[in-house]
């Protein structure tokens, strides 16, 4: 498997993911924008993806279910989650950005839910083609203050689960 | 791990207000009562009390009642997942790379 690069930039609330496939950039991109070729590795591992609506234009959505068949997923074995990607920006086998959410199965978004920004970049590189991801979260402070408060709070259990065990073996 | 970042959506959109920030950093000190985490804002009782349903809501704090007082406290479960949001994520991206990976050698 080829090595995905990440990089995080708080300051612009942005994580970025690249990664080059020894693929042409036409291959990639159609694997983004057909449906029928979306379907096939977009889902997490053991989920089938089923594309109800597909409309990959400036303004157009796809609208699409994910089914978990795999047993050992015990919890979500069975269940069918609904997602939509609206589409906001496309520039022809060069980048697209999108809004992702999660709906129901009628394409109903989640209400109170902050939605990600994302941007696809496609570039051609001597191997083949590069890859960018690159999200934007809701707010800084939601993204600062989230990694934060789990530091903070990470550290201070750990200091909890030491006394525990410095009290019990005295 | 759709049903993860689902949750965490609610994480964040209740760590979108700054009053509600400022409760969570303040219950990193210690349990509070409803009235002693009211006491430095300028708002109605029922405005924090909203508030703190949002934070219940999304699983970062709990309450209980004692005696006549409700204690209000973090719920760690729910920081530490937040914690490890931005690592799942990225995980999910890799998995999703490498099923392209594949789905471009398999033509």
């Amino acid at each position: 498997m080829g090595q995905m690069n990440v990089t995080k930039d708080a300051e612009n609330k942005t994580l970025m993911f690249e990664r080059v496939f020894e693929a042409p950039r036409d291959r990639v991109w159609n694997a983004f924008t057909t449906a029928e070729q979306l379907a096939q590795w977009w889902g997490p591992r053991g989920w089938r993806t089923e594309v109800k609506e597909f409309d990959f234009s400036v303004g157009g959505h796809l609208l699409y279910g994910m089914t978990c068949e795999d047993p050992a997923q015990k919890d979500f074995y069975g269940r069918t989650e609904w997602a939509k990607s609206m589409y906001d920006a496309i520039d022809a086998k060069n980048s697209f950005d999108y809004r992702d959410f999660f709906t129901d199965e009628n394409g109903t978004v989640n209400e109170g839910m902050p939605t990600m920004k994302i941007r696809m970049e496609f570039t051609e590189v001597a191997e083949g083609t590069k890859l960018v991801s690159k999200t934007v979260f809701p707010t800084q402070e939601a993204y600062e203050q989230t990694v934060a408060m789990g530091v903070v709070e990470g550290v201070g259990q750990t200091w909890d689960r030491l006394g525990e065990l410095v009290e019990k073996e005295s | 791990m759709v049903e993860y970042a689902f949750s965490l959506d609610g994480i964040f959109g209740s760590l979108a207000d700054p009053t509600r920030r400022d409760i969570l950093s303040r219950l990193q000190l210690g349990q509070l009562n409803v009235s002693e985490i009211a006491e430095p804002y300028d708002m109605s009782l029922a405005a924090v009390s909203k508030h703190l349903k949002i934070l219940e809501q999304a699983k970062l704090i709990m309450k209980r009642r004692k005696g006549k007082e409700q204690i209000v406290s973090l719920e760690p479960t729910a920081m530490m997942q937040a914690a490890r949001y931005l690592e799942q994520y990225e995980q999910m991206w890799n998995d999703r790379f490498d099923r392209l990976e594949m789905y471009l050698k398999e033509e």
